[in-house]
C-alpha cells in the first residue's frame, strides 16, 4: 500500500492511511520544546489540583445542589491568580505562551479530580480560541490585553462562546443543519455596526465572561451565508445575563442564558461578517464551514482531554477502593471479575487520552495550531524579548493589508481534506472519549456498590458531571454524522447528507 | 366473555394508584428531589398510608392482598414512574413485612397494622443496599436476661430518619452466621448520623446508625438469617425490579413526547435515524422488562414450579437495563435532558440506586449463573 492508499479500490478507503497516521506525519516537524511545555503544564496542573480543588470539589459541587443560583466565584479568583487564563495566550499577545497541545493535558489532569472546573478553564479557551479562528488580529489583541489585565489586575477576565439557541439544537450547528434549522439571534447591519436581538442558551461560563463571542445571522432565512461573529461584552447596553440552568453535574462552570435585546455592536467588535470575507477565493458559507471544523476540532479535542480525565479519575477511585476495602475477609482487588473490570477501565481511559493526543497532531498538522507551532514561529515567541514581540505586534495591526493578507491566508488557503481529516478525527475523539468516560464512572459505581453511592466518596459526582460529555460540543449522535461526513462520506460522490430518515417509506398511522 | 374479576381489580388498583401520583406526587417532585433541604412528604406517605399502599404484602385480614406479589409490583411500578422515592420507601417497607413475616412475626404486624398509628409508628427501615452474603456485618448482638442488645454500625439503614423501627442483620456472639434483629429507633443506644447524601432517591433517605446497647429483639432464631434473607430476595428484587420498570416507562414517555415537539434541522428530531434509535432501543428495554416481569410476578402468584428462577432473570435484567435506559432519556432530550427543566437526570440518578439493592450487580450475576448451573 502507497501513503495516499491509492491501491484501495472501495470508495471511501482512498485515505486510509494518510487519515490515520497523523502523529506519524507530524512528529519530525512538531518542536521539541513542546515536551518540555507540556511536563510543565501538567505539574502546574497536578499542585492546583491537590492544593485547591481536591479538597474543595465535593463541598462546592454539595452547596450548589443546595442552592443552584451560587456562582463560584472564588474558584474563578484562585484560577486567574493562579494565571491559567493566560497559561496559553501567545507571547505575542502578552501571555504565557505555553503551546495549546499542552492544555489538553494540563484539562485532563484537572478534570481527574473535578470536570466542572476544568471545563470552567477549557471554556474560556473555547471562547478565545474562536475569536481567534476569526483572524481578527486587533480584535484579538484588544480581548487578550484584556485578560492579561485582568490576570494583574486580581479581576478575572473570561470569554465565553455563544453559539446555541432556544430553537436550533445540538450545541455546535454546522452550516447545512443551520440552513435548515430555526436560528433566532439576528444581526442586523447598521451603520457603524450590528444590532443584535436574540438569546443564547447553555453558554458555558457565561456568568463568569466579560467577553461573549457570539454567533448571530444577517438573514435568518440563509444563516450559513450570512453568519457574524461577535465580540459582545458584558457591559454592552442590551445585553443580559439571564439565568442559570440547574443542571445535574458539572456545576463549577455554569451554564447560562444570554439574553441581547437591541444590542449595539461596533464595527471593532465584529470578529468575522460577510463583508470582511467579500473578494475571498471561498464562499462565506464555505468559510463558515472552515470555521466550524477548526474549531470544533480543537473543542472536541478539548473535550476527548476532559474526558480522559474523567475516565482516569474514576479507574482511580475505583483502584484506591478496591485497594483497601475487604469484603469477606479478603481485598475486593483480589475478586478476577474486579481485575477484569479495572482492566477495562485502564483501557478506557488510556484511548480517551491517545485520541486527544493524535487529534492535537493533526491540529498542529493542518489545523488551528500549524501557525503557532511551525518551528520558526514557536522559537521566536520563545527567544524573542515579550516587549519586543508585542511591539511587533502593535506595529503589524496598524496595517490593515496585511491583517487582510493573514485572515485570507487563513480564512481561505487551506485544504478540505485537510481540514476533514483533524475535524474527523476530532469527532471520533469526542465520541469515544466521552463514551469511555461514561462507561469508567459507572464501572467505578458498580465495582463500589453502595459506598458509590455516597456523595463523600465522590464516584457519583463523577458520573453526574461525565454524562454531559456525552452531550456537549454536538451530542455523540450528531457526531457520528461528523464522522461520516469529513471520514468516511466525503470522497463517495453519491453521499447526500442530513435527510429524513422515513422519506419514501409508508407512515405508520397506529 | 366475562372479564376475569382478578385482572379486573388489578386494573382498578393501577388507576387509583396513578391517579394518586398526579394529584399527591407530581406537584412536589422538585421540592422531594431538593432534601434533605426541603420539608419531608410526609402528607404524601401519610396519604399513602391511608390508601393502605403499605399494607399490601400483608395477610388478608390486614387489608393485604394475601402474600401476592402482583398488586405490589402495579403499586411501585406505578409511583416510580412519576416518584421512584416513594416507591423505594414502599419497597422499604415490603422487604421488612417479608422478613417478619417469613420468619412467622405475623403477630408483631398484626399489631402494627391492627390500629390506626401515626405513619412513622407503621415504617420499619432496613439496609436496602446490603447484601449479609456480600458485606462484613459491623454490628454484633449480645444476649441478655429479657433479649438482645445490639453494638456497632450499620450502613445505609433506608428510612431510618422517619422510620420508628429498624429490622437490621446482627452478628450473634459464637454464632457461625447472622441474624436478623428488630429494634425501636426511639431509644437511647441508637444514635443517627442523619441524612445520608447520596446520588439519587433524595426523598427515600437513609441514615448511618451507630448503636450502643441498644435493645432488640430476635427475628426467627439464632443463625437464621441467610435462609430469611434469601427468602426475601427471591421476592423482594423482582419488586425492586418494579420500580426500574417505573422509572424506564416514565423516561421513555418523557423521551417521546419531547421528540414530538423538538426540532432539529428543520425536522423533528423524531425524524433522526440516530434519535429513532435511541427511542427504540429504550421502547425494547421497558417493554421486554413489562414482559418479564408481568410473567414473573404471574408465575410466582400462581407458583408456578419455576417462578423463582424466572423472577431473578427478569430482576437482573431490568435493574441493569434502567441504568442504560434512563441514560439514553437523557441523551433523547440532549442539554435540556441534563437539566431539572427535565425529570431525566432523576431518573438516571435514582436508577443507579436500584442496581445496588441486596448488593452489588456482578457478584449476583456471578451468583446467578452458579445456581443456574448447578440445578
Amino acid at each position: 500500500m502507497t501513503l495516499s492508499g491509492t491501491m484501495h479500490s472501495i470508495p471511501g478507503m482512498d485515505n486510509w492511511f494518510l487519515d490515520n497516521s497523523l502523529s506519524l506525519q507530524a512528529i519530525s516537524g512538531q518542536p521539541k520544546g513542546m515536551q518540555k511545555e507540556i511536563e510543565e503544564m501538567i505539574g502546574i496542573a497536578i499542585r492546583f489540583k491537590e492544593e485547591f480543588v481536591r479538597p474543595r470539589a465535593l463541598e462546592m459541587d454539595k452547596r450548589i445542589q443546595r442552592d443552584h443560583s451560587y456562582l463560584p466565584w472564588e474558584w474563578v479568583e484562585e484560577a486567574n491568580r493562579r494565571g491559567f487564563f493566560t497559561l496559553c495566550i501567545p507571547k505575542i499577545f502578552g501571555g504565557q505562551g505555553y503551546c495549546f497541545p499542552a492544555l489538553a493535558y494540563f484539562m485532563e489532569e484537572i478534570a481527574s479530580e473535578c470536570l466542572g472546573m476544568a471545563n470552567l478553564i477549557g471554556a474560556h479557551y473555547l471562547g478565545l480560541g474562536t475569536l481567534i479562528v476569526t483572524w481578527n488580529l486587533p480584535l484579538v489583541t484588544k480581548v487578550c490585553e484584556e485578560i492579561v489585565a485582568g490576570e494583574k489586575a486580581g479581576k478575572a477576565c473570561l470569554v465565553s462562546l455563544a453559539m446555541t439557541e432556544p430553537t436550533s439544537g445540538s450545541d455546535t450547528p454546522e452550516p447545512e443543519l443551520l440552513d435548515k434549522g430555526q436560528v433566532a439571534c439576528h444581526a442586523k447591519k447598521v451603520k457603524g455596526g450590528y444590532r443584535v436581538n436574540g438569546s443564547k442558551i447553555f453558554i458555558s461560563n457565561g456568568h463568569f465572561s466579560t467577553w461573549h463571542v457570539t454567533v448571530a445571522f444577517e438573514d435568518l432565512k440563509h444563516p450559513s451565508e450570512t453568519s457574524v461573529f461577535l465580540a459582545v461584552r458584558t457591559d454592552t447596553e442590551g445585553f443580559k445575563i439571564a439565568g442559570k440552568e440547574s443542571k445535574m453535574g458539572q456545576l463549577a462552570c455554569p451554564a447560562s442564558e444570554l439574553v441581547y435585546n437591541d444590542c449595539f455592536i461596533p464595527d471593532e467588535r465584529v470578529a468575522l461578517c460577510p463583508d470582511h470575507t467579500r473578494g475571498f477565493s471561498r464562499t462565506h458559507r464555505e468559510i463558515y464551514q472552515h470555521l466550524f471544523d477548526d474549531l470544533c476540532s480543537i473543542s472536541r479535542a478539548g473535550v476527548c482531554a476532559l474526558s480522559a480525565g474523567a475516565a482516569r479519575g474514576a479507574y482511580e477511585d475505583a483502584l484506591n477502593f478496591v485497594a483497601t476495602t475487604k469484603k469477606k475477609g479478603d481485598y475486593l482487588i483480589n475478586a478476577e471479575w474486579v481485575q477484569c473490570r479495572l482492566a477495562d477501565m485502564y483501557k478506557n481511559a488510556l484511548v480517551a487520552r491517545l485520541l486527544y493526543v493524535e487529534t492535537n497532531y493533526g491540529n498542529g498538522l493542518y489545523g488551528v495550531y500549524r501557525m503557532l507551532q511551525s518551528k520558526p514561529a514557536y522559537y521566536a515567541s520563545k527567544c524573542l524579548p515579550k516587549r519586543f514581540l508585542g511591539w511587533a505586534l502593535k506595529a503589524a495591526i496598524k496595517r490593515d493589508w496585511l491583517v487582510r493578507f493573514m485572515r485570507r491566508m487563513q480564512l481561505s488557503g487551506y485544504k478540505a481534506a485537510h481540514v476533514q481529516r483533524t475535524a474527523g478525527l476530532a469527532a471520533l475523539a469526542k465520541m469515544t472519549g466521552s463514551d469511555a468516560a461514561h462507561e469508567n464512572c459507572q464501572l467505578a459505581m458498580e465495582i463500589m456498590g453502595a459506598s458509590g453511592l455516597r456523595h463523600t466518596l465522590g464516584a457519583e459526582k463523577r458520573l453526574r458531571d461525565a454524562k454531559l460529555l456525552q452531550i456537549y460540543e454536538g451530542t455523540n449522535q450528531i457526531n457520528r454524522l461528523d464522522i461520516f461526513r469529513n471520514l468516511i462520506g466525503r470522497s463517495v460522490p453519491a453521499v447526500r447528507m442530513h435527510e429524513d430518515t422515513m422519506k419514501g417509506r409508508t407512515k405508520h398511522a397506529g | 366473555m366475562q372479564a376475569d374479576p382478578i385482572a379486573k381489580e388489578y386494573q382498578m388498583l393501577e388507576s387509583s394508584v396513578q391517579e394518586f401520583a398526579k394529584k399527591v406526587l407530581k406537584p412536589r417532585l422538585e421540592e422531594n428531589d431538593r432534601f434533605p433541604w426541603s420539608e419531608f412528604f410526609t402528607d404524601a406517605v401519610e396519604k399513602a398510608v391511608e390508601l393502605e399502599y403499605f399494607h399490601v404484602s400483608l395477610p388478608e385480614e390486614l387489608n393485604g392482598w394475601g402474600g401476592k406479589l402482583s398488586p405490589l409490583n402495579l403499586i411501585l411500578k406505578s409511583i416510580s414512574e412519576v416518584d421512584a422515592s416513594l416507591a423505594a420507601i414502599l419497597l422499604t417497607n415490603a422487604v421488612s413485612q417479608e422478613l417478619l413475616l417469613s420468619a412467622g412475626e405475623a403477630e408483631f404486624l398484626r399489631e402494627l397494622f391492627g390500629r390506626h398509628k401515626p405513619s412513622r409508628d407503621l415504617l420499619t427501615a432496613y439496609p436496602l443496599l446490603m447484601n449479609p452474603e456480600e458485606n462484613e456485618i459491623e454490628l454484633s448482638a449480645e444476649k441478655t436476661t429479657s433479649g438482645y442488645t445490639l453494638s456497632g454500625r450499620a450502613e445505609y439503614v433506608v428510612m431510618a430518619p422517619f422510620s420508628r423501627w429498624a429490622l437490621m442483620p446482627a452478628q450473634v456472639e459464637k454464632c457461625q452466621r447472622y441474624s436478623f434483629f428488630l429494634m425501636d429507633l426511639d431509644q437511647k443506644g441508637v444514635k443517627s448520623e442523619g441524612p445520608v447524601f447520596s446520588m439519587g432517591l433524595h426523598a427515600c433517605p437513609a441514615a448511618d446508625l451507630i448503636l450502643a446497647n441498644a435493645e432488640a429483639r430476635l427475628i426467627g432464631k439464632e443463625d437464621e438469617g441467610p435462609e430469611l434473607f434469601e427468602r426475601m430476595v427471591t421476592r423482594m428484587l423482582p419488586a425492586a425490579a418494579s420500580v426500574a420498570c417505573g422509572l424506564m416507562r416514565g423516561s421513555l414517555r418523557e423521551a417521546i413526547q419531547y421528540a414530538r415537539k423538538r426540532k432539529q434541522g428543520g425536522r423533528n428530531i423524531f425524524d433522526w435515524s440516530e434519535l429513532r434509535l435511541i427511542l427504540s432501543d429504550m421502547m425494547e428495554k421497558a417493554n421486554v422488562s413489562q414482559i418479564l416481569l408481568d410473567h414473573a410476578f404471574r408465575a410466582a402468584d400462581g407458583r408456578e414450579s419455576k417462578w423463582a428462577e424466572d423472577a431473578c432473570t427478569a430482576a437482573i435484567y431490568i435493574l441493569d437495563a434502567a441504568s442504560d435506559l434512563t441514560s439514553n432519556g437523557i441523551q433523547a432530550l440532549g442539554g435540556y435532558g441534563y437539566t431539572k427543566h427535565s425529570f431525566q437526570e432523576r431518573r438516571f440518578r435514582d436508577a443507579q440506586h436500584l442496581r445496588s439493592v441486596f448488593g452489588t450487580m456482578n457478584p449476583r450475576r456471578l451468583d446467578y449463573v452458579e445456581r443456574n448451573f448447578n440445578r
